[in-house]
């Protein structure tokens, strides 16, 4: 890999681009579905190629191969070139990157137990035990899930730097789907969809404890089969964790994107309303919503040490006090707003170009437990663990459905609700919020199914939360037949 | 790609095959290059390219199964594969229902390869962007989309017999024109960059963004609608998803599960996985070399049939076969998927419909859509890219955006006419517009 990357950047200045850089790229990933006690696939895949950017008057060329080899590296260079000479054909305003120095550093995920090394037996004695605790009828699907992602990339620019990362992430979860009737329900922990993902070792699988949480699993999504359908109408509503860390992921998280909000990616998953006009001015959210983009938190599933330009990880304020003060940003946004570069721009393979892509968008703590929210609560609805989404291409419209409901009678949770949704308006939700639990709550959450742009890359981003209230929010627009 | 590329592909193939311990072993091998340019602002900000392979090998033996997947074709990279798969089957326990890898059979061959488009030059796309910037720029509007080429070629072989070989091409030309606070989509799409109708997709896209400025504000409730093609494809793949597949069908996590030949929606209903079809031409087998039927899946509102892959359908005792709609081993716990949807289309035209309808609104396409309730098919979404109002048969407005949330089955059943005139959608749906009686809108934007 070091040997590519040092000839490609030979080859860029040879031919005297105005910038270039090249990214070297091995992943390997493992995947295990356990379904009914029955290791249902496990398959692992590795992947190893380099891309090239080019910059030439302003304008880019990008190409990619995976034949690692130096004769490669010039014919891939000499394409990117080709593209870069057809994108000024129909060009704007030159781009211009913003500075950055050129580092020359290593990064590895902090981890305890490499995920690939723990014996695959190992994994699935685990796996199959969690699923059998759940199986049974009314329970159709007893799964258990387990992945690992191991990342090495090089990264090399005509500038001078010289990064080397490695990155781990680990994450599984199980999930109970009941079926009776025509009726559908599903309980998972910790989350839905596959499960919690970390940048970290076995540790992390191992210390969520699938198989403590499988019985209550299964519960749950037997009861919801008999429960009621959530009511509907203006209510209190408190998210839990799971469903919070989504709800910052549509609705704060894509449309901080400098690159949305400057309509790069408006033809396919939409622009922003956050104008830049809004910097500093639009009260985003409540005084209790701070929100920061974070790739230097420990654990965070969007944590790393440089972005794919060579950008040290960073901390940048989002909101403050309810306030918006800050996009996400690349080289090549960041001087439109006259700003250095957040560091977020990554790419999910070594064939896509880097993106504007969201790290760890977190919710800072307030205060109180989660008992101490529901006990302060009147009237309203705890939502738990999500189930379905969807947003419209500004970022404003939205609307949720959880897996489960409990309502929530003069501080006191009470009966459990099948089929919750809710919909709003992004800043009008954010400003109905009246309450975020405290630091003993706050988790980290992990979604490696992020997708954005043409062609589709797939990012691994974290969100960082504590349940939070939220006051007279629209519940239950699904009409029942 | 050429007969010689072809035979390099089987050499690897038989290479692996022979080096193979297991009782059973399949491989698959692609290899491609794509290009996409991409803009923005009326400006090409993105261009990019990818030269990329991949090897796909499973193995059994006892009914244990390994799986392992490389981005190479390299022979150190195919060896090490094939020892990572048996590696793997070696730990995994036997899947008991697992009766062997398919013997495939007879593919017809599709053809769906055009070397030009599998010579196109950056410059080439570039001239279509800028045909397209050129237009938008007279009328004061942005263009925003894309031009993709593509070519590739896929071999499926097995310890079984299969071999099964396929090349094609790709040609994508998509925008999002905005024009003030109006916006307009189209596009286009072939295996033959020549057979794309740019001269449509520029006078679509600006036309369409120049009439929906200034939209008025509109509530939410139950409006009749004419979707068009891109509206009616934005519903479909989810729709198919929760449905079309055998696995959730036999689980009884799908809308047809245990409804074959009962009525699950409108008359006018009638939705097949046709890889076949002429403007489709998809890959005529599946990841398992298997090769793909044409699937009826609802006749006229009758629940007709599901998708199957060797395995699901040997779970069935010998009353099912599979269809040729297998995954690759690496998403098996997916099951069985459609890959051609093609929707019957009807006697009507859009204008038509439109002239059909007293009040309503035309919707070009939705935008995020979801599932909110998988048992009746409720799906959520967004309208953009221009939404109007229809008044006495007529397009009078533009009207903001709506979210729907709405069951796709009883809308479909709502279904009172649908249009001869059929588009490619996403490259492997055929759809028509649509009426719909009573659609359901639960939310607006302010957009």
């Amino acid at each position: 890999m070091d040997d590519l990357a040092r000839q490609a950047v030979d080859i860029l200045r040879r031919r005297g681009v105005d910038y270039g850089d090249v990214r070297v790229v091995e992943t390997r990933d493992q995947d295990i579905t356990v379904t009914n006690g029955v290791v249902e696939s496990v398959s692992h895949q590795q992947s190893r190629g380099f891309g090239v950017r080019v910059l030439i008057r302003g304008a880019w060329g990008f190409h990619s191969s995976h034949v690692v080899s130096e004769e490669e590296a010039a014919r891939v260079i000499d394409t990117a070139i080709a593209i870069a000479s057809a994108s000024a054909l129909v060009a704007g305003e030159p781009v211009r990157l913003a500075p950055v120095e050129p580092h020359r550093d290593r990064y590895v995920t902090p981890h305890e137990k490499d995920p690939f090394e723990v014996p695959l037996d190992e994994k699935l004695d685990l796996l199959v035990s969690a699923s059998r605790r759940m199986m049974g009828k009314p329970v159709a699907l007893a799964q258990a899930f387990f992945t690992a992602f191991e990342t090495r990339k090089l990264f090399a620019s005509t500038e001078g730097a010289l990064i080397d990362q490695r990155i781990v992430e680990t994450g599984g979860g199980i999930a109970a789907t009941a079926v009776r009737d025509g009726d559908v329900q599903v309980r998972s922990y910790p989350n839905s969809f596959r499960g919690d993902f970390a940048t970290s070792g076995y540790e992390f699988f191992k210390s969520m404890d699938v198989g403590a949480h499988a019985e209550r699993v299964r519960r749950e999504a037997v009861e919801l089969l008999d429960a009621p359908p959530c009511p509907s109408g203006r209510k209190t509503i408190i998210l839990d964790g799971g469903q919070l860390a989504l709800q910052v992921h549509e609705s704060i998280g894509h449309p901080i994107e400098l690159d949305r909000v400057l309509g790069m990616e408006s033809a396919y998953a939409g622009d922003s309303f956050l104008t830049l006009e809004k910097l500093r001015r639009l009260q985003y959210g409540s005084a209790l919503v701070n929100v920061v983009a974070d790739a230097t938190v420990p654990t965070g599933l969007g944590t790393f040490g440089y972005d794919d330009e060579g950008v040290p990880a960073q901390r940048t304020p989002i909101i403050s006090e309810g306030k918006f003060v800050g996009y996400m940003s690349s080289r090549e946004t960041a001087p439109l707003i006259d700003r250095a570069s957040s560091g977020t721009m990554r790419a999910s393979s070594w064939n896509r170009i880097p993106l504007v892509r969201m790290t760890n968008v977190n919710l800072l703590p307030g205060r109180g437990t989660l008992d101490d929210l529901i006990a302060d609560t009147r009237d309203g609805l705890l939502l738990s663990v999500n189930r379905s989404w969807s947003i419209d291409n500004k970022r404003l419209n939205f609307q949720f459905g959880t897996e489960a409901a409990w309502e929530i009678i003069d501080g006191k949770l009470g009966r459990m609700f099948k089929n919750p949704t809710y919909t709003g308006v992004t800043p009008e939700f954010w400003n109905a919020c009246d309450a975020v639990c405290g630091p003993e709550e706050w988790r980290l959450w992990g979604i490696p199914g992020c997708g954005k742009g043409q062609p589709e890359q797939v990012a691994h981003v974290g969100h960082g939360v504590a349940p939070a209230r939220f006051r007279n929010v629209e519940v239950g627009v699904i009409r029942q037949s | 790609m050429s007969q010689d590329q072809r035979d390099q592909l089987e050499r690897l193939a038989d290479t692996v095959l022979a080096a193979s311990e297991a009782a059973e072993t399949e491989i698959m091998l692609a290899t491609g290059e794509d290009y996409l340019t991409r803009f923005a602002n009326n400006q090409i900000h993105q261009n990019v390219g990818s030269r990329g392979a991949t090897a796909v090998i499973r193995t059994v033996t006892d009914r244990r199964i390994g799986v392992a997947e490389a981005e190479s074709l390299e022979a150190d990279a195919l060896r090490e594969t094939l020892a990572r798969a048996q590696e793997i089957a070696a730990v995994r326990p036997p899947l008991e229902d697992f009766h062997g890898l398919p013997t495939g059979g007879k593919v017809r061959p599709v053809v769906a390869y055009d070397a030009p488009t599998a010579a196109c030059s950056p410059r080439d796309r570039a001239d279509m962007v800028g045909a397209l910037v050129a237009v938008a720029k007279r009328r004061k509007a942005e263009a925003a989309g894309l031009v993709a080429t593509g070519a590739e070629e896929l071999l499926v072989a097995n310890s079984r017999g299969v071999r099964a070989w396929h090349r094609s091409t790709s040609a994508r030309f998509q925008t999002v024109v905005t024009c003030g606070d109006g916006s307009g989509y189209a596009e286009d799409q072939s295996f033959a960059l020549g057979n794309l109708d740019a001269k449509r997709v520029i006078r679509d896209g600006v036309g369409k963004a120049a009439r929906s400025r200034k939209p008025h504000p509109i509530d939410g409730g139950e409006y009749d609608v004419v979707l068009e093609p891109a509206a009616v494809g934005s519903l479909l793949p989810l729709f198919s998803h929760i449905g079309f597949g055998a696995k959730a069908f036999q689980e009884g996590r799908s809308f047809m599960s245990g409804r074959l030949g009962q009525k699950v929606t409108g008359d006018r209903i009638t939705i097949a996985d046709n890889v076949h079809h002429t403007k489709l031409r998809g890959m005529p087998f599946d990841f398992e070399g298997v090769p793909t039927r044409r699937v009826k899946l609802i006749d006229r509102g009758t629940a007709a049939g599901v998708v199957w892959d060797s395995y699901l359908a040997g779970r069935e005792k010998g009353r099912r076969a599979s269809t040729g709609h297998a995954l690759p081993p690496t998403y098996a716990s997916y099951g069985a998927m459609p890959r051609g949807l093609v929707m019957a289309g009807g006697g009507d035209s859009l204008r038509g419909l439109i002239a059909g309808t007293e009040r309503g609104l035309l919707v070009t396409r939705f935008h995020y859509v979801n599932v909110a309730e998988r048992m009746k098919a409720v799906l959520t979404g967004m309208t953009r890219d221009g939404t109007f109002r229809i008044e006495n048969g007529k397009v009078t407005h533009p009207v903001h955006n709506l979210r729907f949330t709405e069951s796709v089955l009883e809308a479909f059943g709502r279904a009172d006419g649908l249009t001869r005139m059929r588009r490619v959608i996403d490259g492997r749906l055929l759809c028509p517009a649509m009426r719909i009686r009573a659609f359901r809108f639960t939310g607006t934007t302010g957009f």
